[in-house]
């Protein structure tokens, strides 16, 4: 499959999980709140922010919420907890994940096209709607 | 007063991204950090790293705790 080559390969959420678990925090869980972060209040979103974006300890934020760190530990679980399960009926992180792979392809398929064109066909008309897919699917990239 | 080593998160929304970097314990999430010692892409087989070994031992010799996330990431890039 010529489609392989190249490009940048993306994973589906579930291989990211199972390959960043490994790591203390779940990287992926990130991902998820940038998908349905507006949907858990302020606060939810603020510990998880912290924990995930900025890197933080449970003790680190416990100090500067002044609450306990079993309290931060208990709303980051619940939070991850609802992330994971707006996930699993909507599956919008896997679902975006298929796609920008799907594109990836598409991508090199278009580069392929281009490439035997030049060495057999020389058509115009291929050419430019290689050109065509390959800048669509770009833009749909960056989306 | 405590600087540690830790991961932070810059990359557009949906494509996280982690800056490694060295930072005060207490800096506010104002962006501010003491230095960069490298990346993860966590989106990409196998999650591509890119670090300064050399500087990431100096840190740690004087006494910069890295967080556990970045810990394990040294330790699978033989760093630790």
């Amino acid at each position: 499959m010529p489609l392989q080559a190249g490009a940048p390969r993306f994973l589906s959420p579930s291989s990211v999980r199972k390959k960043v678990s490994a790591i203390a925090k779940d990287l992926s869980i990130a991902l998820l709140l940038d998908f349905y972060g507006e949907l858990l209040t302020q606060k939810q979103r603020e510990f998880l922010e912290y924990y995930y974006n900025e890197d933080l300890s449970l003790s680190e934020i416990a100090i500067n919420e002044g609450i306990t760190r079993q309290g931060v530990r208990d709303a980051i679980k619940r939070a991850e907890h609802q992330l994971q399960e707006m996930e699993r009926r909507l599956a919008l992180a896997s679902r975006f994940e298929n796609m920008r792979e799907g594109l990836g392809d598409i991508i090199q398929c278009a580069q392929t096209v281009h490439e035997q064109n030049l060495r057999c066909g020389l058509s115009r008309e291929i050419n430019e709607a290689a050109a065509q897919i390959r800048a669509k699917a770009e833009t749909l990239l960056k989306d | 007063m405590a600087v540690k080593i830790r991961l932070r998160r810059m990359g557009a929304k949906k494509a996280p991204f982690y800056r490694i970097v060295v930072a005060d314990s207490r800096y506010p999430r104002d962006g501010r950090f003491i230095e960069e010692l490298g990346f993860i892409d966590p989106m990409t087989e196998p999650a591509q790293v890119k670090l300064d070994s050399e500087k990431v031992r100096q840190w740690i010799r004087n006494g910069a705790q890295p967080t556990d996330t970045v810990k394990d990431i040294l330790k699978k890039q033989g760093v630790l």
